[in-house]
């Protein structure tokens, strides 16, 4: 072992008290700048998942209205008459709401791109795949199927692989 | 349904397109500067947010024609395209367990797409 490696070896608590000062953009990233990273992408997927079912809804029920009609609305054994117009206003916020997500989630990936590799962080947008999948099942009442629970399971897996490597 | 191959062209080339968008975004996050000024002046960041507005206008048009099930799990083809710029941009380490993670995610992507048949 060489002495600029023991020098290194020896400053671990110092290294440990500028990591909270480290400058945005640092190259040297500690661990958990890396792991948050990770998280944050995890995030992402979720939201914009959750943006594209909800701008899928205010699109669906859009194209439902006809202007000036009577819309009927079931939440549950509830049935409610509302006028086209509040309908259209309630969906317009579902798709706001969705573009406003799609947004949001944005800004957090170029944040977890930061510290993270391309390489580790990109491949884990995969995770979207997996939200929509539950997410239809459990909005939309699509089934289950073997093929689906193969799918979430390998995804899962491969994303935990670069979560093991990138959060090193 | 048969999907064409202008169809399975188009996605591959926004699949393609998206990549760089994702190498504009990285690049533009490496020196990040939360002030508005900064935002403004960070032209990679913005190529990379007009690299995934382009990518999804060549997706919808890949869309048009042509299976779901086989076209939506293919824009993870763009995963492939970015470890391999990854490398190239940012001398990424192309490791074994980031090769063995795409083909599992590649692989459950696929599997989703025949679930949603």
């Amino acid at each position: 072992m060489n002495t600029s490696t023991l020098n290194a070896a020896t400053l671990p608590t110092s290294t440990l008290n500028t990591s909270t000062l480290n400058t945005p953009g640092s190259n040297n990233p500690t661990a958990a700048q890396k792991r948050r990273a990770l998280w944050m992408v995890v995030a992402f997927t979720l939201l914009a998942s959750i943006a594209q079912v909800s701008i899928k809804t205010g699109a669906n029920a859009l194209n439902r209205i006809s202007p000036g009609a009577l819309e009927t609305v079931t939440l549950g054994s509830l049935h409610f008459q509302l006028s086209a117009t509040i309908l259209a206003g309630v969906t317009s916020l579902a798709l706001m709401g969705g573009l406003a997500l799609y947004g949001i989630g944005a800004a957090m990936m170029v944040l977890a791109l930061r510290h993270g590799e391309l390489s580790v962080l990109y491949p884990v947008i995969s995770l979207s795949y997996v939200w929509v999948a539950i997410l239809s099942v459990a909005i939309f009442h699509e089934h289950m199927n073997p093929f689906r629970i193969a799918g979430i399971a390998v995804i899962i897996a491969g994303v935990a692989i670069l979560g093991r490597s990138g959060s090193r | 349904m048969t999907t064409p191959a202008s169809s399975i062209a188009w996605v591959t080339f926004a699949s393609f397109i998206g990549s760089l968008g994702a190498v504009g975004l990285k690049a533009g996050a490496q020196n990040l500067k939360l002030s508005i000024p900064a935002l403004a002046a960070n032209w990679k960041l913005h190529a990379g947010v007009a690299g995934y507005l382009i990518s999804w206008v060549f997706f919808v048009l890949g869309l048009k024609k042509g299976d779901l099930s086989i076209l939506y799990p293919m824009v993870s083809l763009s995963y492939i395209f970015t470890l391999f710029w990854s490398k190239l941009f940012f001398g990424e380490p192309l490791t074994r367990a980031k090769f063995a993670a795409l083909a599992l995610i590649l692989a459950g992507v696929a599997l989703l797409g025949l679930g949603n048949r």
